[in-house]
C-alpha cells in the first residue's frame, strides 16, 4: 500500500459518499454540498493519476494537475448557479426548500396546524406561481413547526425533482 | 523502508482517514449549517492531500476556491433559504429502502472506481517528459503554468469563457426590476467591530499576496486562478464588513473587467496566426511577456467574475428580503 | 553549526506541537464553546509561534524569514478576530437562551444575521435599515 493507492482509495470513497449524499440529501443545499464532495473525489482521482505520472523531475504529471485547476474553477461556477437558483426559488416561492421527501406519515400530519386541508384545496385550483406566493406568505409568517409539511411542498418537489 | 517514509505514510493515513470521516459526517449530520462548516474544514484537509500528492498549485486552488469561496456561497445560501424541516432524511423511517438502494449504488460506484484506481496501467502513461522537453520553449519554469498558458492554452481560454458565461447565467436570475440595484448577499446588517477591523487590516496583505502569487506563478506554484480567487475573497471580506458597496449588474466597470481577460487572451491567440503561424502560438522571444500580460489581465477578470458571483443577487422588489 | 540549528528546530517545533495537542484536547474536552475557544486560540497563537520560530533557521534567505513571520502575524490577526466573532455570537446566544433581551443583536454572526432569513420568518419586523 503506497500513499498513491491510499489517496486513490480516498478519492473513490469520496465519490461514493458524495453520490449517496446527492441522492438522499434532505434538502437542495445538502445536495449541493454532496455534489461538491463528489467533485473533490473525482479531482483526487485525477491527482492520483497525475502523481503516478511523475517523471522528468516533476513531482506529478502537470497536465492532469492543470486540468484539475480549471475544473475547480468550473465547479465553483456550477455551484454558484445552483445556489443562485435555490435562493431565487426560496425568494419567489417562499418555500423552505426543494424537498423531495414524501408526505409525512399521517400521525405527523395531525399536528397543531390545520393547514393541510386548505392546501389540498388550493393545489388543484391554482397550481401557478401566484398561489405558491400567497401560500408562502402564510407559511413564512407562521413560522411553521418543523414536523408540519403540507402537500404544497410536494408540488414544489415535483417541479424540481 | 526507512523511518521517514514510514512517518510519511503514517501522515498520509491519518490525513486520508480524517478526510473520509469528515466527509461521512458532512453527509450524515442533521444540521445543514454544520455540514457547510464541515465542508470548509474538509476543503483545507483536501488541500493538504494535494500537497502530499505533489501538486502545490492545485493545493492552493483547492484551499482558496474549493474550500473558501464555495463555502462562502453555501453559507450565504444557508442563511438565505429558510431552514429545512428538522427531520433529516436519515430519521425518516418510511424511506429506508431508497436510502439502502442509494447506499448500495454509491458503494458499487466507489468500489468500482477503487478497483480501477488500484489497477491502473503500469507504467503510468504520462506527459511529464513531453512537458519537460518542451518547457524551455515557453520560457516559463512552472510546468503547470506552462500547460495552462501554452500547451493547453485553448482549454484555459474556454475555461475563462465558461466563467463569463456562468456569470451571465447567474445574473439571469436577477429579479425583474432589480437590475440597477446592488447585489445583496454579502453585507451584514451590523458587522461586528472586530470584523470591520479585519476588513481594514487584511486587504493590503491579501492584495500583496495575490500579486505575489501571480508574479511567481511563472516559476513557482501560483498563478492567475489562485491570485484572482484570493482577490475575490478579499473583495468579499470588504463587502461583508460593509466597507464598500457591492456592484450592480448594470454597472459598466464590472462587466468590462470580466470580459477583458478572455478578450485579451483571444486577441493574443488570433495575433498568433500571423506572428507565429497558428492560433494561440506565441512568437518566439515574446513568450514570457505575452504570458505575463495574459495572466495579469486574466487575474483581474477571474477576480471580478468570482467576486461578482460571491456578491450574489439583488433582492427581489417588494420581497421581504428587500432592504431600504 | 547546522546540527545546532537543526536541534533548535526540533526542540521548538516539538514544543509548538505540544501546544497544538493541548489545544486539540481542550477543544474536545472542555464543556462550553467559550472555554473551547480559549484553548484553541492559545494553541493557535503560541503553538504556531513556536513552530514558526523553530522553522526560522531552515528558511532560505531573509525573504523566507520575513514570509514565515508574516504568516504568523496573519494567523494571529485572523485567529484572534475569528475568536472574537465566535465568542460574541456565543455570548449573544447564551443571553437569548437565558431569556434576557439581547443588547446588541447585530453582533451575532451566526445564521441569524449573516443573511436576512430571520426577517423572512417574522414578517412583522421592519426591513433592514
Amino acid at each position: 500500500m503506497t500513499a498513491v493507492d491510499l489517496f486513490g482509495l480516498l478519492g473513490s470513497l469520496l465519490v461514493g459518499i458524495g453520490l449517496y449524499g446527492l441522492i438522499t440529501g434532505a434538502c437542495a443545499l445538502r445536495k449541493i454540498v454532496a455534489f461538491n464532495l463528489l467533485g473533490a473525489g473525482v479531482f483526487l482521482v485525477f491527482g492520483v493519476i497525475a502523481r503516478r505520472g511523475a517523471g522528468a523531475g516533476f513531482p506529478g504529471d502537470p497536465v492532469p494537475q492543470a486540468l484539475v485547476i480549471t475544473g475547480l474553477v468550473v465547479a465553483f461556477a456550477a455551484t454558484a448557479l445552483a445556489v443562485g437558483l435555490l435562493v431565487r426559488l426560496a425568494e419567489s416561492a417562499g418555500v423552505g426548500d426543494v424537498d423531495d421527501q414524501l408526505l409525512p406519515a399521517p400521525k405527523i400530519t395531525l399536528g397543531p396546524m390545520p393547514e393541510p386541508p386548505s392546501g389540498t384545496e388550493e393545489r388543484p385550483a391554482s397550481p401557478g406561481a401566484v398561489a405558491l406566493g400567497e401560500h408562502a406568505q402564510s407559511r413564512v409568517v407562521a413560522v411553521v413547526p418543523p414536523a408540519d409539511r403540507d402537500p404544497d411542498d410536494q408540488t414544489i418537489a415535483g417541479s424540481c425533482a | 523502508m526507512n523511518a521517514v517514509a514510514i512517518l510519511g505514510l503514517l501522515t498520509d493515513l491519518v490525513l486520508a482517514v480524517s478526510v473520509l470521516m469528515l466527509s461521512i459526517w458532512i453527509v450524515l449530520t442533521p444540521d445543514r449549517l454544520r455540514a457547510v462548516v464541515g465542508f470548509l474544514a474538509n476543503g483545507i484537509l483536501i488541500a493538504l492531500v494535494w500537497m502530499r500528492l505533489g501538486a502545490p498549485d492545485v493545493a492552493l486552488t483547492e484551499a482558496i476556491i474549493g474550500g473558501g469561496l464555495v463555502t462562502l456561497l453555501l453559507l450565504g445560501a444557508s442563511a438565505r433559504v429558510p431552514p429545512e424541516s428538522a427531520r433529516n432524511a436519515f430519521a425518516d423511517r418510511d424511506r429506508w429502502p431508497l436510502h439502502l438502494l442509494a447506499a448500495l449504488l454509491a458503494a458499487v460506484v466507489a468500489v468500482g472506481l477503487a478497483l480501477v484506481v488500484l489497477n491502473l496501467p503500469e507504467p503510468a502513461p504520462s506527459l511529464a517528459s513531453a512537458v519537460a522537453t518542451e518547457l524551455p520553449a515557453t520560457a516559463v519554469d512552472n510546468p503547470v503554468t506552462a500547460v495552462l498558458m501554452a500547451f493547453r492554452a485553448v482549454d484555459t481560454l474556454f475555461e475563462t469563457v465558461v466563467l463569463v458565461v456562468a456569470l451571465i447565467a447567474f445574473w439571469s436570475l436577477i429579479p425583474e426590476g432589480a437590475w440597477f440595484q446592488r447585489a445583496g448577499w454579502l453585507p451584514l446588517r451590523e458587522p461586528a467591530p472586530a470584523l470591520v477591523l479585519l476588513g481594514r487590516v487584511l486587504p493590503p496583505f491579501g492584495i500583496l499576496t495575490a500579486v505575489h502569487l501571480f508574479w511567481i506563478g511563472t516559476t513557482l506554484p501560483g498563478g492567475k486562478f489562485q491570485a484572482g480567487a484570493l482577490l475575490a475573497a478579499i473583495w468579499a471580506l470588504v463587502l461583508i464588513a460593509g466597507l464598500s458597496q457591492p456592484m450592480a449588474a448594470a454597472q459598466r466597470l464590472p462587466r468590462l473587467l470580466v470580459v477583458m481577460g478572455p478578450t485579451v487572451f483571444f486577441a493574443v491567440g488570433l495575433a498568433g496566426f500571423w506572428l507565429a503561424g497558428d492560433f494561440l502560438a506565441y512568437p518566439s522571444g515574446l513568450e514570457k511577456p505575452l504570458i505575463l500580460i495574459i495572466e495579469a489581465v486574466l487575474m483581474l477578470s477571474v477576480a471580478a467574475a468570482l467576486g461578482l458571483i460571491l456578491a450574489g443577487l439583488p433582492p427581489a422588489p417588494g420581497s421581504l428580503e428587500q432592504r431600504r | 553549526m547546522s546540527l545546532l540549528w537543526n536541534l533548535f528546530t526540533l526542540v521548538f517545533v516539538s514544543l509548538g506541537l505540544v501546544f497544538f495537542v493541548a489545544g486539540v484536547v481542550g477543544l474536545i474536552r472542555f464543556p462550553d464553546p467559550l472555554s473551547r475557544l480559549h484553548a484553541l486560540s492559545k494553541a493557535d497563537n503560541l503553538g504556531l509561534g513556536l513552530v514558526i520560530l523553530g522553522l526560522l533557521p531552515q528558511a532560505t534567505g531573509l525573504l523566507g524569514v520575513l514570509k514565515l513571520i508574516a504568516l504568523w502575524v496573519l494567523v494571529v490577526i485572523g485567529g484572534s478576530i475569528a475568536g472574537q466573532l465566535l465568542a460574541a455570537t456565543q455570548y449573544a446566544a447564551d443571553e437569548q437562551t437565558d431569556g434576557q433581551p439581547d443588547p446588541k443583536p447585530g453582533r451575532q454572526l451566526g445564521r441569524q444575521t449573516l443573511g436576512r432569513s430571520d426577517e423572512g420568518m417574522t414578517a412583522g419586523e421592519a426591513p433592514r435599515a
